[in-house]
């Protein structure tokens, strides 16, 4: 009996045994996606149209960010795009690209079941020496939230208008995301961008106009 | 009722007597040939291409019967966690697209099923055995980047040799320390991000008690 009640004991601890990884070894820095249509050729445009301003995607309505941090954000993809061989041009019409950016923040909640302890909580002791802990005498959730945020390009095919294999839909033929944990330092976070916008740039070898 | 316990009381009586002294001792000597282990082990798996790091963050839970003095089976369950990080660096997750991000991989395994063991001695304070290990295996491969994660789960078939020894440090056994080396395979196969993982294989060695 007393050895059947130690071989119950390893199927208490597969349960809690699982050793969690360092998340503190991550750098913390934006992760960058970016695909492409292989039948595109990149090498056959010249000119781009880039807005201004950003799409800011907020639930229902859409607005435009315009400040001196999404000037520099555009600044940014005009270097790259210019860095390919490209030529920034103000005429939509004429242009063979059309670069969108948009812009999405995040918060996310998460909801815990089984009773509430952050490190730093309140400690019992505050109440008196003579408590030795504290307990919920009821099933609680408690809820941590942590901000994320993506800054997306896409590339637009302005070439093949009124073309009717497309049906007149427009083809996005390079898609580039920075996303990631948004730390509310809004310099330091434009900073992520940059790079992620860089690194975008740089894993699309394919991106130029003389390919 | 009342004529055959008239006729058979003596019998009964005796019957229910020889019982009641014989289960003890069967009960004795099937707990003497029962036996529990409970070992720690370190593992290192073997071309995987997706945790490459050696850990300790293991365990093996094994409850044997001797059914001969040189012969034993069991069953067994264990699990072990590696984790290896990865710098920054472009991952290709299909032919146009391409994923730039540090990560954090995180391999568990479990495997349970039967076990059995050959005892090249039988006497003495070291008994020197040769042991496989047959059954399934749980895997579940994380890869941790950024505030995200990309998993998969699989099942597969799993077997396990090794080479231990039992070391009984008093003279009544009733309690001993295992070490034992081990080789396992199983044909889990599991794809996380862009890494393909096509069977699993690993060495280790465990080092426990047993009662």
């Amino acid at each position: 009996m007393k050895k059947l009640f130690l071989f119950t004991i390893p199927l208490v601890l597969l349960a809690s045994c699982e050793k969690d990884p360092d998340m503190e070894n991550l750098d913390g820095d934006l992760a960058v996606y970016t695909d492409y249509a292989p039948d595109s050729d990149f090498g056959s445009f010249d000119t781009y149209y880039l807005p201004d301003s950003i799409l800011e995607v907020n639930g229902n309505r859409a607005t435009f960010w315009k400040d001196e941090n999404s000037d520099k954000i555009i600044s940014e993809i005009e270097s790259e795009m210019n860095g390919k061989g490209y030529t920034r041009t103000g005429d939509k019409e004429t242009a063979s690209l059309g670069i969108q950016v948009s812009y999405l923040a995040e918060n996310n909640r998460v909801i815990v079941d089984g009773g509430g302890w952050y490190p730093g909580w309140w400690d019992y002791s505050f109440w008196g020496p003579w408590w030795g802990g504290w307990y919920y005498p009821y099933t609680v959730s408690y809820t941590y939230s942590y901000a994320t945020h993506s800054l997306m390009i896409e590339m637009a095919d302005l070439q093949k208008k009124n073309d009717d294999e497309n049906k007149n839909r427009l083809p996005i033929i390079w898609f580039g995301e920075a996303y990631g944990f948004r730390y509310g330092n809004n310099r330091y976070d434009i900073n992520l961008i940059l790079d992620g916008i860089d690194q975008a740039f740089r894993q699309s070898d394919y991106l130029g106009k003389n390919k | 009722m009342g004529t055959i316990f008239q006729k058979y009381g003596k019998t009964i009586v005796l019957l229910l007597a020889a019982t009641v002294l014989t289960v003890p001792a069967s009960a004795r000597k099937y707990a003497d040939d029962m036996h529990v282990v409970i070992d720690w082990q370190m593992n290192a798996p073997l071309n995987s291409g997706f945790t490459n790091g050696i850990s300790g963050w293991g365990m093996n839970f094994e409850g044997f019967f001797d059914v001969t003095p040189n012969f034993s089976i069991g069953a067994f369950v264990n699990f072990h966690t590696n984790h290896d990080y990865f710098d920054r660096q472009a991952i290709p997750l299909s032919p146009t697209e391409t994923l730039t991000t540090d990560r954090q991989n995180s391999a568990f395994q479990l495997p349970f099923g039967l076990s059995g063991a050959v005892n090249f001695v039988n006497h003495g304070r070291f008994i020197p055995y040769f042991g496989v290990k047959t059954g399934a295996m749980f895997a579940r491969n994380t890869s941790y980047y950024n505030v995200y994660y990309a998993q998969d789960k699989s099942w597969g078939y799993y077997v396990s040799p090794e080479i231990g020894i039992r070391i009984y440090p008093a003279k009544k056994r009733h309690f001993g320390l295992h070490v034992a080396g081990f080789y396992n395979f199983a044909t889990n196969k599991s794809q996380v991000l862009s890494i393909d993982i096509d069977n699993q294989s690993n060495i280790g060695f465990r080092v426990g008690v047993f009662f």
